[in-house]
């Protein structure tokens, strides 16, 4: 046991293997050849696998270098390959063929598609000689696309078309019997050319019967179903699903078991095939390409109309409503007008509201907003307006003024300047403060005549901007000044006998639009009165007048404020 | 109608495409090649107030290249046996043809055209053997399809054969 005496066994193998060795050295110098490369020789010698294996690699170097050196020719070679390759073919002519197969039947297919193209042009030209106006136009298409008629029709109509369907006694390649919408002449003829080229095929590749099943000529296919005495030739334009052939295949069946006896005793009379009108006719098949879908002008331009229409509608709507909106604007701006509601009843616009007897509704609002008068229904109420102007005007109806008086009226007050006789005072104070929205009458240049004090006030005259009515900050600083001078100066007590008025003169012109100019005017002199007396003058002494004068008759520059003090004899209304 | 397959059977350069192109189209000229070995034409003649559809197989020519494919042949009605006059070998070459064909396709009606008739002063061909296919019972034709000889007749001939056989 090796593990009881290691030192003795170790001993042992090293002195082994180091002869080995030794005698390993002596054979490679003796022999040249490593005891490895020996044995592997041997074992080629007996194994003739290996050994032409081994050689397979030496023998096509060694013949050509025999052939290069001159030892043997190609022409004595020759005779000796075709002999073997004869014998070869004698023995089994299948065995080269499938060699030659792969390489062959290429070139083959290419020349053989060549012919049949050249062969079936009838087939196209039969297609396409038919004549209908529609192909027409597509011819005309074709021209002017650059396209080929075939394409053209192709992209029309159909996703597939079977235009054709033949059905072919084997044997013979004749036609029993077609179907299909465009009768072709030349049928027999494709007919036999393509039992021609089916045994072409067959007999060249030794392939089964159902090897040939299409044949693509340009754009048509010829689809192709043999049986054992016929066969169904089918010519479909574009894709057709491959159950096609299934159908063929029935359609096939059944005609050899109903005309068993017929196409076996065929003689070349056709007439009882084509006696039977429904023979292939399910082999006909098509499918429409889905139309594409019109762009429906008619419709959309119905639409675009309509639209036009209710989009001028809208607008005319919307135009008559802002129109509509203008004129209340303009009508609310009539002084003795108030507008309380407005509305459109039965296609006409109604504006209710109240009316002072006084006011006037200036004609041309209508015309300027586009309205016919009749196209808008006032429904206004007489009131009586407390507007100044109003009041002013009844005043002066009622006192019948004379050309030397002048009134004027703010907060419930009317002024009353000029001649003023005791007697009518009198009685026109009362008649005034019957009147609405007057509670006080104050007559100005009341005889009483108080020395007046030089007052700063009365040199004082602003002027207004174009259309303006403010009064800028730095003027009325300066402004609060003069009048603290004033109310310092004037007593403005009541309960004396007369009493110190501003008469705030408000100049305007009277050109251009002279009620406009005079509402302005007046609020450019409210707007004096309501600065002073927020500094502490009362109110009731301050007295706006407007006095309306034509350019070029001023004394005073058109929009202008100046002040006057004048005394008035105070008469109150309880 | 009656359709009758008809086929052309010869050496090679006999002249069978050439008569058929005369018959079929009256003229004489171009040669088509096709790689499949047959070349079909279809003619409707009248034979005794019938019309009758020939689909002649013009079968490519027998040579040391080229054989002839026997499915060609099958299903034939009737057949020309073509040979050229000028050469001895196609009338063997043209016999050999027709015990092929009537391997394949049966007993049929068949006709020899002994053809270009037009260079009779060198044919290899001799009368004597003509007389001796006509003694085997063979209806021989000596045509020329390049003077358009006999060409009509031939195929009227063998028309009528395979209707009454
Ligand atoms: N002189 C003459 N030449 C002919 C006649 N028929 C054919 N040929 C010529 O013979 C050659 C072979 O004819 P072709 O019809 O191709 O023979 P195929 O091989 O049997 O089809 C062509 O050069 C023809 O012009 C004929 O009747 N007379
Ligand atoms: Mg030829």
């Amino acid at each position: 046991m090796p593990a009881q005496k290691p030192d003795n066994s170790m001993d042992d193998l090293s002195k082994k293997l180091a002869l080995q060795g030794q005698l390993e050295e002596v054979r490679k110098l003796l022999t040249g050849y490593d005891r490895k490369e020996l044995e592997h020789l041997n074992k080629l010698l007996k194994d003739k696998e290996a050994f032409s294996e081994e050689l397979s690699h030496l023998l096509p170097v060694a013949f050509k270098k025999l052939v290069d050196s001159g030892g043997v020719t190609l022409e004595a070679l020759q005779p000796m390959v075709e002999e073997v390759l004869k014998e070869s073919i004698r023995k089994n002519p299948k065995t080269l063929s499938d060699i030659l197969f792969p390489v062959m039947m290429p070139a083959i297919r290419k020349a053989v598609a060549e012919d049949i193209k050249r062969m079936l042009d009838v087939v196209n030209q039969t297609l396409e000689h038919s004549f209908s106006p529609k192909r027409i136009g597509w011819r005309f298409q074709a021209v002017f696309s650059g396209k080929s008629y075939g394409e053209i029709v192709l992209s029309h109509a159909y996703v597939y078309q079977v235009k054709q369907v033949f059905l072919i006694h084997k044997e013979t390649g004749l036609l029993l019997t077609q179907a299909g919408n465009e009768e072709t002449t030349d049928a027999d003829l494709v007919s036999s050319m393509l039992t021609a080229i089916k045994d072409f095929v067959q007999d060249s590749f030794h392939s089964t019967d159902d090897s040939l099943d299409t044949i693509q000529v340009g754009k048509l296919n010829i689809w192709i179903e043999q049986g054992p005495k016929a066969i169904i030739a089918a010519i479909v334009e574009g894709n057709i699903s491959q159950n096609y052939r299934i159908l063929l295949k029935e359609n096939l069946e059944g005609i050899h078991i109903d005309y068993s006896y017929e196409l076996d005793h065929f003689k070349g009379d056709t007439a009882r095939f084509q006696k039977d009108e429904n023979l292939l006719e399910e082999c006909i098949q098509k499918e429409k390409k889905p139309e594409k879908r019109r762009k429906p002008i008619a419709a959309i331009l119905l639409i675009l109309i309509l639209m036009g229409a209710l989009g001028y509608w809208i607008y005319g709507l919307i135009d008559q409503r802002i129109r509509f909106d203008r004129f209340v604007q303009k009508l609310k701006e009539v002084p003795g007008l108030v507008v309380t509601h407005t509305d459109k009843q039965q296609g006409h616009w109604v504006v209710e509201g109240l009316r002072d007897p006084l006011a006037k509704i200036p004609a041309s609002l209508f015309a300027q907003n586009k309205f016919k008068p009749g196209e808008i229904r006032l429904k206004l109420q007489p009131y009586i307006s407390l507007d100044p102007i109003f009041i002013l005007k009844r005043a002066h109806q009622k006192l019948n003024p004379t050309e030397n008086q002048h009134f004027s009226y703010r907060n419930d007050t009317l002024f009353i300047s000029g001649e003023t006789p005791e007697e009518w005072m009198k009685s026109s104070k009362n008649k005034a403060l019957q009147m609405a929205g007057i509670t006080q009458v104050i007559f100005l240049n009341a005889p009483v005549t108080a020395s007046k004090p030089d007052l700063a006030i009365e040199k004082y005259t602003f002027t207004f901007g174009f259309n303006s009515d403010t009064i800028p900050l730095s003027e009325q600083t300066h402004f609060k000044h003069i009048v603290a001078q004033t109310r310092s100066v004037l007593d403005f007590n009541f309960h004396n006998d007369s009493v110190p008025v501003i008469v705030v003169l408000s100049h305007t012109s009277k050109e251009g639009n002279k009620a406009g100019n005079k509402i302005i005017a007046q609020r450019r002199a409210d707007k004096f009165i309501d600065l002073m007396v927020s500094w502490g003058l009362p109110p009731e002494v301050l007295i706006p007048k407007v006095t309306v004068k034509s350019d070029s008759a001023l004394t005073q520059p058109v929009r202008t404020v100046s002040f006057k003090i004048e005394y008035a004899k105070s008469i109150r209304h309880d | 109608m009656i359709k009758k397959k008809i086929s052309m059977l010869g050496s090679f350069a006999v002249g069978k495409t050439s008569l058929v192109q005369r018959f079929v189209r009256s003229i004489f000229s171009e040669k088509y090649h096709t790689t499949i070995g047959v070349k079909i034409d279809q003619k409707i003649i009248q034979i005794n107030h019938e019309e009758v559809n020939l689909l002649l197989w013009d079968i490519h020519g027998e040579d040391e290249f080229q054989k002839v494919k026997p499915a060609y042949v099958m299903g034939s009605s009737g057949l020309f046996i073509v040979m050229d006059g000028t050469r001895r070998k196609t009338l063997d070459i043209g016999l050999e043809l027709l015990e092929m064909a009537q391997k394949v396709a049966g007993d049929i009606p068949f006709v020899v055209l002994m053809n270009k008739s037009d260079l009779k002063e060198s044919w290899e061909i001799t009368g004597e053997e003509i007389q001796e296919l006509k003694d085997k019972g063979m209806e021989v034709w000596l045509t020329s399809a390049k003077e358009d000889t006999n060409v009509e007749e031939a195929f009227t001939s063998l028309a009528k054969k395979t209707l009454t056989e």
